[in-house]
């Protein structure tokens, strides 16, 4: 229990995805304009990062160590979430219209998205099992989350700052996120 | 041949992947902190990406439109493994210092990019070019933030000191200064093109990264649009 | 329906051809990678060991060794031996062990590292295999000053200092990079341990 505690917050804070792993980084500068869809594109990375976790931990540890075939892992990981990502928007469309409306804009984003392929390749590279997988997972995703909502926080807020026209638009959001970066690193005392 | 030299100078200079296009941004800030990792990881991905953009543009007529994203992730995911496996048979000093964003080359938005942009409308021999072209440009943008990162943050060059540890300003090579060098960097373009009277840039990746293409300001219109409709 | 079908089977045909010469670059380069990670192995030995010229696996049962570690407080899932060799000179003569040793609470992941103990039980010296820690901080764990402090010291239980080191069992931290110099210490102690089994076992 403590290791998966650990693992959880490892992942959402002291290793955050983004601003200490640069993983995720286009969404993460692109989607931050507004807190409610930054928290939506935060849901759906939530939802899809956990089940690839779950789904690629699974076939890593009962059809590709078994058949000694794990060099393929790269290319069947990016392949499963592709499918997994139309999957859900499949399924959310059919079963669940009003999840459907929150998080189905920001679905296809995902496959792209270098986080979830990356959970997937550190899990195995950690060699976590199926349950810290999924915490890690988890964790990782809540950690985007919470970075992408506070970018989007603050955006708003020094969107009616008066910046120098240079710093304007990217170089603010980079520097915003340089310095949310070096309070995200205080988190390494945790561990 | 003509062809082939204007691919070279669009990939290195008109639409440098690092500095014009802001594309694989995750490498660009995550591998700078020396420039020997600079340099491997802009080669490493001119090596995926020349490959690549040779063999889709060979099966161009082959891959069905309605499946070609995962026909061209395919591709890709397969060069990357293989250069992966000659990494860690010939350089594996470099396999190590690299890691985990060897197999993240395939989320890299240049390579399926250019695959979607170029490649797959395109012959074989300027589709080559065209990836020794953005590979070049993206080698020299990873090569010259990691100069500075390395410079500033630990004062070497090459591991060669140049710079007496005490007068290092640390945080550069660390993650924040990953971001703040990149925000330098964009705010100098800026401030160029200002003075000459044009719009200051946006990363524009922000919608689907394999979409990103010089039609990306479309698509990105059409997302924030559905966007502020839900 | 029929387009789907076709399309599908380009698709699978793609898949197919990529998978197949997957397999066959894998089985061209499994000898020099593995020729790679034996030399970077004997090189990593070596380093530890700079007048051994023979260094043949030592055999034990790792069940036996890792439950005598997680006795003495070091779990498979913190820090645990991977390998262990003996070191002897050209004459074959016995001059102590090497051991590789994994602690996973490095910054930036494992952190791996060879370690070579002499028969009469003095630290020989250290030296990394794995090590991503954050450059200009963590990555100082590899420079010698740090490295070094390990050579010639007891094989006895260690502890880091941020202080200046006043007993003979302690080492100076890098300074900013107490998790690195944490898991590196772990990992001598974890290896030092290791060598007290190996002795009682002998003895």
């Amino acid at each position: 229990m403590k290791t998966l505690i650990l693992i959880a917050i490892g992942a959402a804070l002291v290793n955050n995805v983004v601003l200490s792993q640069f993983l995720g980084l286009c969404p993460f500068l692109g989607v931050s304009k507004k807190v409610k869809t930054a928290a939506g594109m935060g849901m759906a990375v939530i939802f899809v990062i956990t089940m690839s976790s779950l789904l690629t931990s699974i076939i890593y540890q009962y059809i590709l160590v078994p058949t000694d075939m794990t060099y393929l892992n790269t290319i069947v990981f990016i392949l499963v979430i592709a499918a997994l990502v139309q999957f859900v928007e499949m399924v959310l469309k059919k079963l669940s219209p009003a999840l459907y409306e929150a998080l189905g804009v920001y679905l296809p984003l995902i496959t792209t998205n270098c986080a979830v392929l990356g959970v997937a390749l550190l899990n195995v590279q950690n060699s976590y099992g199926i349950l810290k997988s999924v915490i890690n997972g988890l964790g990782t995703a809540i950690g985007f989350t919470v970075a992408i909502v506070i970018m989007a926080g603050i955006r708003e807020r020094n969107e009616y700052n008066d910046i120098s026209p240079a710093l304007k638009g990217t170089p603010i959001v980079l520097v915003t996120a340089g310095l949310m970066a070096i309070a995200f690193s205080g988190f390494s005392g945790l561990l | 041949m003509n062809s082939c030299t204007e691919r070279i100078y669009n990939g290195l200079v008109k639409e440098n992947p690092t500095f014009v296009m802001m594309l694989g941004m995750c490498p660009t800030l995550a591998v700078t902190s020396s420039l020997q990792n600079g340099f491997g990881m802009g080669m490493t991905t001119m090596v995926v990406l020349t490959a690549s953009n040779a063999i889709i543009s060979l099966l161009r007529n082959i891959i069905p439109d309605k499946v070609r994203m995962p026909a061209f992730i395919v591709i890709v995911a397969s060069f990357v493994t293989i250069v992966q496996f000659m990494l860690e048979a010939y350089l594996p000093a470099l396999n190590a210092s690299l890691g985990i964003y060897i197999p993240l080359i395939v989320v890299n938005c240049i390579i399926l990019g250019r695959a979607e942009a170029y490649a797959s409308k395109n012959k074989v021999l300027p589709s080559i070019f065209d990836g020794i072209g953005m590979g070049l440009g993206f080698t020299f943008g990873l090569s010259s933030l990691g100069f500075f990162r390395e410079l500033i943050g630990s004062g070497t060059i090459l591991s060669h000191r140049v710079i007496p540890d005490e007068y290092c300003v640390k945080m550069i090579g660390l993650a924040p200064g990953a971001f703040f060098v990149l925000a330098a960097l964009v705010a100098v373009q800026n401030k160029l093109r200002i003075s000459k009277g044009k719009k200051p840039k946006e990363i524009k990746c922000c919608a689907d990264c394999s979409l990103c293409t010089n039609e990306c300001d479309e698509l990105g219109k059409d997302f924030s649009d559905a966007v502020k409709n839900t | 329906m029929k387009e789907i079908i076709l399309n599908s089977v380009k698709l699978c045909v793609i898949t197919l051809i990529a998978g197949i010469l997957l397999g066959t670059v894998y089985e061209v380069t499994k000898e020099p990678r593995e020729k790679q990670q034996e030399k970077s192995k004997r090189e990593a030995y070596a380093k530890v060991f700079k007048d051994a010229t023979l260094f043949e696996e030592f055999d034990y049962d790792d069940k036996v060794l890792s439950e005598y570690l997680a006795d003495k407080g070091y779990k498979k899932s913190t820090a645990s031996i991977n390998e262990i060799v003996t070191a002897k000179s050209s004459a074959g003569e016995f001059l102590g062990y090497v051991l590789t040793v994994t602690d996973k609470e490095g910054y930036g992941g494992e952190i791996k590292f060879t370690i070579g103990i002499k028969k009469d039980g003095i630290i020989n010296g250290i030296s990394f295999l794995t090590l991503a820690e954050t450059a200009g901080v963590g990555m100082k764990a590899d420079e010698s000053k740090f490295k070094n402090q390990f050579s010639e010291l007891p094989a006895k239980e260690l502890e880091y200092t941020k202080t200046a080191k006043t007993a003979e069992n302690q080492i100076d931290a890098i300074s900013g990079a107490t998790v690195t110099t944490n898991a590196v210490t772990n990992g001598v102690n974890c290896a030092i341990a290791a060598y007290d089994y190996i002795i009682g076992k002998e003895s």
